[in-house]
This record gives structure tokens, sequence and C-alpha cells, in this order.
């Protein structure tokens, strides 16, 4: 079997720029990934990376993609299952096909949170999502609640008041904590309803959500619920490898986004780095840190 | 009036500071000599993710006019002398000017190390260049000197190539340092002489340049190469200076953070080329940036 200097597990941010640095430098490299881009499919707009002004989140990744073509990086959209640690590299067993390589890059991101809601389940599809982007979350002349007070919920709640209804946003908190560019947003969107420190403890309807309650018993008559309650790591990849990670099960690394396991480094949402701010240009960045430091352990060996 | 931040520095690190803080609504001021620095001089750029292919000025043009957007102070043309904190608030100055802040980054970059021989300050502009890129077509069929003999100075002796009648390498060290390859490139046209063990003593001229002096660290010998340009490729340096009182300084000169940009001054951040991070590259410095500012933001709120 072909062993490959690099793999590359993910192919959001840091993944595909790992990927570019690692080509760049002329290793023989492999991006393994579900969902090219990641998270930031979800994003409404993105208007912090630096030099792009006012993409939606697809449509960065459709550059990232370009760009990853462009340099002719090999990927291979499987889901990574399993990781084999070996004399002298890894073996990573995958859904379709396994692969071998001297070093890793573990860039595979964080998922949506999922609340514990009752009847959340059966709604999912049904008027409930995780994704802002999601097609099956249409709701023109609707009312629609979002759960969260983040960027993100912020950022869904104004794109859905563009369509909908009437938005509600519900979070725990008695302030919401996006940026203040998006809080004036909020402000000045009339159909958009903040309702602070409560949760949503039921759901109700027949086949689709018809209602959320409130904590407070209020009842909101709604057909749709995003649920933009931040992220959660992956980490079922990790567990066998010896990885060390926080509480909480974020990947620790060193200021060059090494991992305590020699040949393993990661980068973006799912490591400590950056200061845990997990930014687009951050985890870009540590793409680009984690592929210098592979380059540096493989001309050291 | 005093702002919540004041960034120093307008290369990828400073405007990405700015993108940042602009968007957290903070009060903040941008004052920067000028747009980019170090990647101004790079022609292609095809590590910025996302982008294929742009030239350092075209990618720096749309840094800053995406920090533009923002409502943003912005000094451009200015450059800062003097940083001071008395109390929670800094002072920082320009030539002109004093602005006072509850928060500082410091995202200058490098500059290009000089040679600090006789001749050299004298001649800037004027036969001394710092810059191969932006100056090698002056100098169509004339003799000229690179100083520097590791990949730096290899690539600005192949910027050369295309116009120059002679090209001298001199390096201070008894062997080249630069990739076996690129000098073999350069060995081929026939137009490339390598010196080794070379001193420099001077740099002389009329109006311009007409020759360069050296002693041979080996026999102790003084020589002198008649050339009309002198290109210095000896590595960047960090200048800061301004706010030597503020800071550690790493060995070689780099404002010591931590992993979460603060300097050793409660308040006072670095982000990019200037600091000690271990690379140096535009999406790194960029990322650094973005870093610095959420981390003024997060050091404001806790000061409330």
């Amino acid at each position: 079997m072909k062993i490959y200097d690099l793999i590359i597990i993910g192919v959001g941010p840091a993944g595909i720029s790992a990927g570019i640095y690692a080509k760049n430098f002329g290793l023989d490299c492999l991006i393994i990934g579900e969902e090219k881009g990641g998270l930031i499919n979800a994003a409404y707009k993105v208007e912090n990376y630096p030099g792009t002004f006012g993409v939606s989140g697809k449509e960065l990744v459709k550059k990232f993609i370009a760009h990853q073509k462009h340099l002719k990086i090999p990927f291979k959209k499987e889901k990574a299952e399993k990781i084999i640690q070996q004399k002298d590299g890894f073996k990573i067993s995958t859904n379709k096909d396994s692969h071998q390589a001297r070093t890793l890059i573990l860039a595979f991101g964080t998922q949506f949170r999922k609340l514990i809601i009752k009847n959340i389940e059966k709604f999912e599809g049904k008027g409930v999502s995780y994704r802002s982007d999601d097609n099956a979350f249409l709701f023109k002349n609707r009312s629609v609640a979002v759960i969260g007070g983040a960027n993100a919920a912020a950022m869904s709640a104004i794109m859905l008041s563009e369509k909908a209804k009437k938005v509600y946003v519900i979070y725990r908190k008695e302030k919401l904590r996006a940026d203040a560019v998006w809080l004036d947003r909020i402000c000045k969107a009339k159909n958009i309803e903040v309702i602070y420190g409560k949760n949503v403890v039921e759901l109700k309807g027949k086949d689709r959500l018809e209602k959320v309650i409130l904590d407070d018993r209020r009842g909101l008559g709604v057909s749709g619920l995003l649920v933009e309650a931040g992220c959660v790591p992956n980490t079922y990849l990790i567990h066998d490898l010896g990885i060390i990670t926080d509480e909480r099960g974020y990947i620790k690394v060193g200021k060059d986004q090494s991992t305590n396991v020699t040949g393993i480094f990661a980068a973006g949402d799912i490591t400590t780095g950056s200061n845990e701010f997990r930014q687009i240009i951050t985890a870009v960045s540590e793409g680009a840190i984690a592929a210098l430091g592979i380059l540096n352990y493989l001309n050291k060996k | 009036m005093i702002y919540d931040l004041i960034i120093i520095g307008g290369g990828p690190a400073g405007i990405t500071a700015g993108i940042y803080a602009a968007r957290k609504k903070l009060k903040a001021l941008l004052i920067t000599k000028e747009w980019g620095g170090q990647m101004t001089k790079a022609t292609e750029i095809g590590n910025w993710p996302g982008t294929k292919m742009i030239s350092g000025n075209d990618l720096i043009k749309q840094m800053s006019e995406h920090l533009k957007m923002f409502e943003i102070e912005i000094k451009e043309g200015k450059e800062v002398i003097d940083i001071d904190k008395k109390g929670d608030i800094f002072t920082v100055r320009d030539n002109d000017q004093a602005y006072e802040a509850k928060t500082v980054i410091i995202a200058t970059g490098k500059i290009p190390r000089t040679l600090n021989i006789p001749g050299e300050e004298e001649y800037k502009g004027k036969g001394v260049s710092f810059c191969a890129t932006c100056d090698a077509p002056m100098f169509k069929d004339k003799e000229v000197a690179v100083i520097g003999g590791g990949n730096a100075g290899f690539a600005t002796a192949i910027d050369l190539i295309k116009y120059a009648k002679k090209i001298y390498i001199l390096e201070f060290f008894p062997e080249m340092k630069g990739d076996l390859v690129t000098k073999e490139k350069l060995e081929k046209t026939g137009k490339v002489e390598f010196i080794l063990n070379v001193a420099l003593k001077e740099i002389k001229g009329n109006k311009f340049v007409e020759s360069l002096t050296y002693e041979d660290r080996k026999t102790s010998k003084d020589y002198e190469i008649k050339v009309e340009g002198i290109f210095i490729s000896i590595g960047m340096m960090p200048k800061v200076g301004f706010a030597q009182k503020l800071v550690e300084l790493n060995k070689i000169g780099e404002i010591v953070i931590d992993k979460d940009n603060y300097t050793k001054t409660s308040g006072l951040f670095a982000a990019g080329d200037i600091t000690d991070i271990k690379y140096e590259q535009i999406v790194i410095a960029a990322g650094e940036g973005a870093k610095a500012a959420l981390a003024a933001t997060e050091y404001l709120k806790n000061k409330q």
C-alpha cells in the first residue's frame, strides 16, 4: 500500500490550508473528509476573512476548493473511521478504503451541539434544524424560533427575518453575546423579538413542529426551530490513540500545533489553539503552522 | 479622547486586528507608515488560502479596502516613535501627535537587516537596494553585488540575472548557505561569481555607487570591486525601539508573547512577524492579528 508523507483528516479551512502548504512544500499528501468546507457552509455571511468581504460561507468554501483543485491536492470523500498507530506511521480505515501515512494532521473540527428538549428528535427534519443552510428550513411568511445568543444565532436570525413573518430569538442568558455589528442589525429588524433568560423545554405538533414551550410554560406558535447552541468537538477518532484532550474533548496542542503523539499535529476548531477563538482565519493559520511543523518533523527524520 | 485600542502596523496582522476590532465596535485607531511592508515585494503569492495566485500588492490592497469598509480611524504615513504607559492608559506618539488608548497591539513586522558600514545609508536609493523585485530593471547591463549567500541572496541574484551583466555574491562565512540547486542554476548562467569569507568595509561612489571594498577574512587582504548596484539580502529584523520599555525581547530582538498574544505589559499585545512566533507567513500573521484583537476585546471587557 502506498505510504503518504501526510494525511490530513478534515476538509474545512484548517485542513485545506494545511493541504495548500504541504503541497507547496512538495509533500506527498492526501486530504480525507466528508463535507468540503465543513461548518462554514452554514454561515450566512463571512465578513471577517481578510481581503474577502461579504461573501456567504458557501461562496468562501468554493474559493477554498478552487484553490485545492488548482494545486491538484488529492482529496478523497471518505469518512475516517479508525486510526491505528504503526511502526513509522499510521493506518487510517475509512468507510470505503484504507490509507497509510508517515504523519497526520487532525482537522475534523466540530459539530453542532444538540439540546435535550422533550420531543426534539421527533421533529428533526420536520421543523427542527441545526443548520441555517438547511434547504428544508424555508419559512416564508411563517414564524420561526432560533435558540442561541452568539454570532451564529444572530446571523441566522437576520437571515431568517428576511423571509419569515416573525423570528423569536430565545437565549438562556440576559444579554446576547454576538458581535456588536450583529446586535445592531437585530435591533433594527422589525420582525425579530429576543426572549432573554428562557429555555425551550418542549416541542409540540402533529406531523410537523407547531409550537415551542418555554420554561415559564409560555407557548410560541412556530413552524420552525433552529438550534444554534454552539459546537462540540468530533472526538470519535482519537480515543484509541492516546491523544490528550481537555475535559470537553478539544485536542490539546502546543504552539506549533503538535499533539502529545509524535507525528500527529492538529489544527482548527478541534484544538485548544488560538486561545479557543475558533475563527476561519485562525483555523487557516493553524493549518499552515501544522503543515510547517510536519515539514520540520519529516526533515529531522 | 481615549481609544479602546490602537493598532500599530498596516500589514496582514495589523489589518486583520483592525477588521476584528471594528466588528467588535471598539473605538479603534490604526497607525501605519505604509500598507503591507514586506509582502509588497512578493510578486506571486500562491498560499493565501482561497486565492490561487495574487501579487503582494494586490492582496494587501484587498485587505486594506476590506478594513476601510468598517468604522475605524486610520492614520497613514505615520511612524510611531514611542509608547508609554501611565496607570491603565497608554500614550502612543508619532512624529506629530500623541494618542491615548486602553490597549495597544504592535504589529509592525520586520524590516531588512542593514550592514552598518560607511556609505550604506548615503547611497540608499542611489545604487544600494533592499528589493531586487523592485529595482532590478534599473541595472541592465551593469555589474552588481548581492550581499548574502543564503536563499534570500540567491533569490535576489535570480531576480537580477535577466538584467545585470555580472553579479558578485558575497558571503561572510566560508561557504554559501543557500540551496545547492539554486547555486548550480546561478553558476550555469556564467554571470555569477561567488566570494566567500567577506568582511565588508565601505560603499564608495560619487552621485551613485561606484565600488565596494571588503577584507578577505582568511588572508586579511583588502579588495575593491567595481559595481553600480549593491543588493542587501541578509535577512529581516524587528524594529521595536519605540516599545522597548514595555516588552521583553528574545535574542534576535523579537517581542516575546504568550500563546494569546499578551506581552509582559498588561493591555499591550503584539502580533505577526515582530513577535517570537516560529513561522512567518502572511496567513499566520493574519491569524495572529485576529487573536490579538479578540484578546484585547476580552481584556477590555474584564476591565469594565
